[in-house]
């Protein structure tokens, strides 16, 4: 295994888009769900409710941008990667793992906000405003995790 | 002063200028009546009216719908944002002998528009019965046969696919002995084989109970004639049907000379709402009507002098009495500070008790807006699309307010992005690399780039936080002084900021170090806040244990509290630095290609994107910020807002007309 440190850097990268990625899938699902049903009854209010679906959608984004700066760190994309010694390539993977962990979690939660965002609106559509503060508060335990990856990986190496 | 002082007013009039006189107090709009107190007077009834009122304006309000549906009539962005005409109240009020003649107008539209409804499910159900006879097109009996002279007739269905082959040895096993069974298949599908079967008629029951075993149904709904044929019946009706639609819908098209008329009957009924709903709250005699109520002090006078003029009346002002009643609150800003109005309501309305923070908070909210989105060329982007409300759609009102708040975050984010050097992110040195073959773009940074200098840009936020927390300690200090607790002002005040000095010069020596010097002097400051806390916040005590026990209790809230303040801050280095960094992901994927057209695609998509998930989260965490961190410290609200009776017209704007015209 001469390039160990890069499989650890590429398992780091899949860790953070797929994590994150999952989160956001999942979220992103459950406030789908709620929405379909609110805009069965009225159709108009589609634009409120896609904002809440759209908001835990940004945790898959942050994996992605992280794996992508990984790709990048490693000389990856321009194909011939650069040589890593396994502790390197561990340094990377410990790089991504706050957007991986934190990003699940925190997708999974700000589903949930939004979707009982969705009831809200339902209810009272001139409360969208909330619904949506509500769930952006819980984005910021994703933008946290993404920095710190984000600075761990560009300072490794 | 922001405040806007009020006048409490008790008002008496005669009963038959009652009718008058609230449409005059409706026009001038300055006065908010309150439920009157006075328990020897008849109230009003007026539940009645009001939901009358109300179905009339639902009425007119879905003629209008009506009539903007089948006339065309342009609903353009400029019109969404500000939807009325502009009128003087005198030709408004010149149309309200014309009310009930517009509602019986509106009335045959709406009997039209139910017309058209109706036509519109007749043509469903039709559409659905020839979607279904179309199955049975090919069968030239029709559906409802069931026996010839000599031959029993079953036509129906099978749920699944079948063919007449098929089906034929199906029966011959379940009926060996029959003979002269014959299959035909009008219509066949996955999941329907529509089918006739011919027997002799004596075989007639044993091969209906064959049929029955094998899942064979009779159709639901047979039709007497020959399904070719009602096809082609149906198709006549909808034909019939469309055109009445036509003619109903050029009817509608009729009145579109009205609409001007149907839009004055909305609002004429939501004047009427309003003012039942109002003379709800006051009370009468036999001959007179009385009411109370609230008025700015700057208009008192000239309401009296004008109600005088033209009625018979008596007005009397007084001093609020803020201790018993629930004294509403008038803010007056101007645009700067207004802008944030609606912030602070968001939080709490502010009470009797409170100064105004809107003035102070203006500033510290636009500052940290710009601060966490810190991208020149989105803040660019906000302030033409302010101007672009303000002066190309001349919005109004709460909408001109909202403009306002985007132009001055706009301001303060281009500020700060220059600052930073964020335009589009890195948009201009990518494409001075990828497009122009420089070797290195030039650096925008008019200041430091957050990126590079991630600890000095987290101790600035600390610095900024630590400022933001002391001003909201000297709007405490305000306010207690102007409540005349000078004691718990001093006290509270002073002590906190000798120690918050000191805790911030010894916590940036764990970052950075510190001169010596300045680390001696944290102690100090240190040390005295903290033994001016013990000594002073626990002064409610009784005895001399309970005041020390309260102090260092105050001592350990006050680190504690305040320590989280201040870091809580550090989220402007971690939402001005996730802008830049999505935005530099954005560019760098574009260029990517190496494709300009690709390159164009990606930014905008990926920029959009990035504003939109940006700014809601600058937007609430710029909210936060003044909520849990700055209004903590001084600010009560849950006061109640002055809200006047007026004419909240939804279509109508009125020119601007002082009280005395």
């Amino acid at each position: 295994m001469s390039n160990l440190g890069l499989v650890f850097a590429l398992i780091g990268a899949a860790f953070a888009v797929a994590f994150a990625g999952a989160g956001s899938a999942k979220a992103v699902g459950l406030v789908g769900q709620s929405s379909a049903g609110l805009l069965s009854e009225n159709p108009s209010l589609f634009g409120k409710v896609l904002i809440l679906q759209l908001l835990p959608g940004t945790q898959g984004l942050y994996g992605f941008i992280i794996a992508l700066f990984v790709f990048i760190r490693t000389q990856l994309l321009s194909g011939t990667p650069a040589e890593l010694t396994w502790q390197q390539g561990l340094l990377y993977f410990a790089a991504c793992l706050p957007i991986a962990i934190g990003g699940f979690f925190s997708a999974v939660y700000q589903g949930k906000v939004a979707s009982a965002g969705v009831s809200l609106v339902a209810k009272k559509p001139e409360q969208s405003g909330r619904a949506i503060a509500m769930a952006s508060l819980v984005e910021f335990y994703a933008i946290l995790p993404f920095l710190i990856s984000f600075l761990a990986v560009v300072s490794v190496g | 002063m922001a405040k806007i002082k009020l006048v409490h007013f008790e008002l008496i009039a005669l009963l038959q200028e009652s009718k008058k006189l609230m449409d005059y107090l409706q026009k001038i709009g300055i006065t908010e009546i309150e439920q009157t107190g006075c328990p020897d007077i008849v109230k009003y009834e007026t539940d009645g009216i009001v939901r009358q009122f109300e179905r009339y304006y639902e009425i007119a309000e879905s003629a209008k719908n009506t009539v903007e549906q089948y006339c065309r009539i342009k609903r353009s962005f400029a019109r969404s944002l500000r939807d009325y005409d502009y009128i003087e109240y005198r030709d408004f009020r010149l149309k309200f002998d014309k009310a009930d003649e517009i509602l019986s107008l509106c009335r045959d539209i709406l009997k039209l528009s139910d017309e058209i409804s109706a036509i519109r499910t007749e043509i469903i159900r039709l559409n659905t019965l020839i979607e279904y006879l179309k199955s049975w097109e090919r069968l030239d009996i029709p559906m409802s046969s069931t026996r010839t002279g000599k031959t029993s007739i079953f036509i129906g269905s099978f749920k699944k696919e079948l063919t007449a082959e098929k089906l034929k040895n199906e029966l011959a096993v379940s009926l060996p002995e029959t003979e002269g069974i014959e299959v035909q298949i009008i219509h066949a599908t996955k999941l329907l084989t529509n089918v006739v079967v011919l027997c002799y008629i004596d075989d007639g029951d044993k091969v209906a109970a064959a049929l029955k075993s094998l899942g064979f149904t009779f159709p639901d709904s047979p039709v007497k004639k020959l399904p070719s044929a009602a096809i082609k019946e149906y198709q006549e009706q909808i034909a019939q049907l469309e055109e009445r639609k036509e003619e109903i819908i050029i009817q509608i098209g009729e009145y579109q000379s009205s609409y001007g008329d149907i839009r004055f009957v909305c609002d004429y009924f939501l004047a009427q709402i309003e003012k039942y709903k109002t003379l709800e709250r006051a009370g009468s005699t036999d001959k007179t009507i009385y009411m109370e109520g609230y008025v700015p002090d700057k208009d008192s006078d000239d309401l009296k002098f004008e109600l005088e003029k033209r009625f018979c009346c008596q007005i009397e002002f007084s001093e609020p009495d803020y201790e018993s009643e629930d004294v509403p609150v008038l803010i007056e800003n101007r645009s700067f500070a207004a802008g944030v109005e609606s912030i602070t309501d968001m939080y709490s309305p502010v009470s009797n008790r409170d100064i105004d923070p809107n003035p102070v908070m203006s500033f510290f909210y636009y500052g940290l807006f710009g601060m966490m989105l810190s991208d020149a060329g989105y803040g660019l982007l906000m302030v033409i699309a302010a101007l672009v409300a303000k002066f190309r759609f001349k919005v109004e009102g709460s909408k001109k307010k909202t403009a306002d708040f985007i132009l001055y975050c706009g301001i303060s984010t281009v500020i700060w992005g220059s600052l930073f050097g964020g335009f589009f992110g890195d948009l201009i040195p990518t494409i001075c690399t990828s497009f122009l073959g420089m070797e290195k773009g030039p650096d925008l940074a008019l200041w430091l780039s957050p990126l590079d200098n991630s600890v000095s840009m987290l101790l600035f936020s600390f610095l900024i936080g630590i400022i933001h927390l002391f001003v909201g300690l000297a709007m405490r200090f305000y306010t207690l002084c102007k409540r005349r607790e000078y004691v718990a002002a001093v006290c509270d005040v002073i002590p906190v900021y000798v120690f918050v000095t000191g805790l911030a010069i010894i916590g940036k020596n764990f970052i950075s170090p510190v001169s010596e010097k300045a680390k001696s002097v944290g102690m100090i400051l240190l040390a005295a806040g903290a033994a001016l806390i013990i000594l002073t916040a626990g002064r409610s005590a009784k005895n001399i244990l309970g005041k020390l026990g309260g102090g260092f209790y105050a001592l350990y809230n006050t680190t504690t509290g305040y320590l989280g303040d201040i870091l809580s801050y550090s989220r402007l280095l971690a939402l001005c630095l996730v802008t830049g960094v999505i935005a530099n992901m954005v560019n760098m994927m574009g260029a990517m290609f190496g494709n300009i057209i690709l390159f164009v695609i990606i930014f905008i998509l990926g920029h959009a994107l990035n504003i939109t998930i940006n700014l809601i989260g600058t937007y609430v965490h710029t909210s936060r910020l003044q909520y849990v961190e700055f209004f903590s410290k001084f600010y009560e609200g849950g006061g109640k807002v002055f809200t006047p009776f007026r004419f909240h017209s939804k279509y109508h704007k009125f020119k601007e007309e002082p009280i005395n015209e």
